[in-house]
């Protein structure tokens, strides 16, 4: 079916520069990619003046930019407000009904219209609250490692053997981090210490990490483990070092490791592993 | 049904939809104060992740920078009612900027001086540390000024797609913020990659 006489369409390649989501769709198109010089071309070409125009765009814009201390003291005074707001409001009903129905009249006034565009907000199905955390509770995921030396591990004939997490484990993982049922496609179900880099599977070693939620995501992560691995394999740091960054706190290690303090623009799209689903 | 696309809500509903978001308190359940500072705590986390690429984003869709900055505000004031009340957390990013964008149309509305095109900074604005010599920027501005030419005779929806995968949403979260469908989100994208592509062509 994806074999080289039948090319991927521009929307095909559209869904593979975002990586991530659509799994099985995405995973039958990697692999024609990999095995189709044209459609790799095409890919590249849509890809690369993208990057390009990201890249200006957000260093001339970041230019613009003022430093964030004073309108995050502004913030800081207007919710310190609405906190205290919320404690007077407490002790007085009668403001609360007068405010509801100022509330009502507004909705009447401004219309349906109004009330539609909010309604449009309406919530779908997604990560839970409880995976909003972008490092996982070292308490429930303290991170495991096996006894595999940095030799074994890089070695170039090391056969890629792909890691399987049995259903009910993972449901148990999910469970332990607060999450019931868990959405497909919306979560990998991550080795905080990677397999590339020692770490086993064990539930002290897997947590339920958001594609979306925050931008210290599973794309981000997925890019860190890819640079450890490559800084692992070349000598630049020891796997006990990479090991102990990655579980210690892994948006650190990002950080150190890139020498940036906000995931880097192109790791939006990065995928390393496949979603949960 | 059609799809109420953003820009196309009546200027009414905008402001409506700014009144009607819920007043803390309202909703006559007791709210304990631990869980009002949890929230005061993670909106400022949010703040702190998003202030920048929802500011680029309001700068790209024609705001000055002291307007974008108080569309962020008010934003993540928005934000602290909405979770204040008990709202849903999912896709928070994709709301977030949802929010962002209507209110970054109102306020374009409002002051109506802003470009509806893809804004840059003056050159002349100072040079951050790190930055490319002046050369460098030259030619880099030259570019991105070319690219921007192209991508302004694209629709609206288009850019305010682009500009959203720049500041790095996936397809889901940009169609929440857009309030389109994924498949619109594609074409967006893949209009707006064609049009770059023949700048570098």
């Amino acid at each position: 079916m994806w074999g080289r006489e039948r090319h991927l369409s521009d929307a095909d390649l559209v869904f593979l520069l975002q990586g991530g989501a659509q799994a099985r769709r995405a995973r039958r198109c990697r692999q024609h990619i990999e095995e189709c010089e044209d459609c790799r071309a095409r890919l590249n070409g849509m890809q690369a003046p993208l990057q390009e125009f990201f890249a200006a765009r957000r260093r001339i814009l970041d230019e613009a930019l003022p430093p964030p201390e004073s309108a995050r003291h502004q913030l800081r005074d207007a919710l310190a407000r609405a906190v205290a707001e919320g404690s007077d409001q407490r002790s007085q009903p009668a403001w609360r009904l007068s405010a509801a129905l100022a509330t009502v009249a507004l909705a009447i006034a401004f219309g349906t219209g109004g009330i539609l565009w909010y309604s449009g907000n309406a919530p779908i199905d997604g990560p839970s609250v409880a995976a909003f955390r972008a490092v996982p509770d070292s308490r429930l995921t303290p991170g495991r490692i096996g006894p595999a030396s940095s030799v074994e591990l890089c070695a170039s004939d090391r056969p890629a053997v792909p890691v399987t997490v049995d259903r009910q484990v993972a449901l148990a993982v999910f469970r332990a981090h607060g999450i019931e049922t868990p959405q497909p496609l919306a979560y990998e179900l991550d080795h905080l210490v990677p397999p590339e880099l020692g770490g086993v599977t064990v539930p002290e070693n897997l947590w339920p990490q958001p594609y979306e939620g925050s931008v210290w995501d599973a794309n981000a992560k997925d890019a860190l483990e890819e640079r450890l691995v490559r800084k692992t394999c070349s000598g630049e740091i020891s796997l006990r070092a990479a090991q102990a960054d990655i579980a210690r706190d892994w948006v650190a290690a990002y950080r150190k490791h890139f020498q940036a303090e906000k995931p880097l623009v192109e790791h939006a799209a990065f995928l390393k592993d496949q979603p949960w689903e | 049904m059609a799809v109420r696309h953003p820009w196309h809500v009546p200027a009414s509903s905008v402001g409506g939809a700014v009144a009607t978001l819920p007043i803390p308190g309202v909703s006559g359940k007791a709210v304990p104060a631990t869980h009002r500072v949890e929230i005061h705590d993670e909106v400022t986390a949010l703040f702190d992740d998003l202030r920048e690429p929802i500011l680029r984003y309001l700068l790209s869709m024609g705001l000055s920078v002291a307007d974008g900055e108080d569309v962020v505000q008010e934003t993540f004031l928005a934000l602290f009612r909405h979770l204040h009340r008990g709202r849903p957390r999912t896709n928070l990013r994709g709301w977030i900027f949802r929010t962002a964008h209507n209110l970054g149309l109102k306020s374009r509305r409002l002051n109506g001086r802003a470009r509806k095109t893809i804004r840059t900074p003056s050159f002349a604005d100072p040079v951050a540390d790190g930055a490319p010599n002046p050369e460098q920027r030259l030619r880099m501005r030259q570019r991105y000024d070319r690219m921007c030419a192209v991508l302004n005779a694209l629709p609206a929806r288009d850019r305010y797609c682009l500009s959203l995968r720049a500041e790095g949403l996936r397809y889901r979260e940009i169609a929440r913020a857009l309030g389109v469908s994924l498949g619109t989100v594609s074409n967006c994208i893949r209009r707006a990659a064609a049009r770059l592509q023949s700048v570098q062509a």
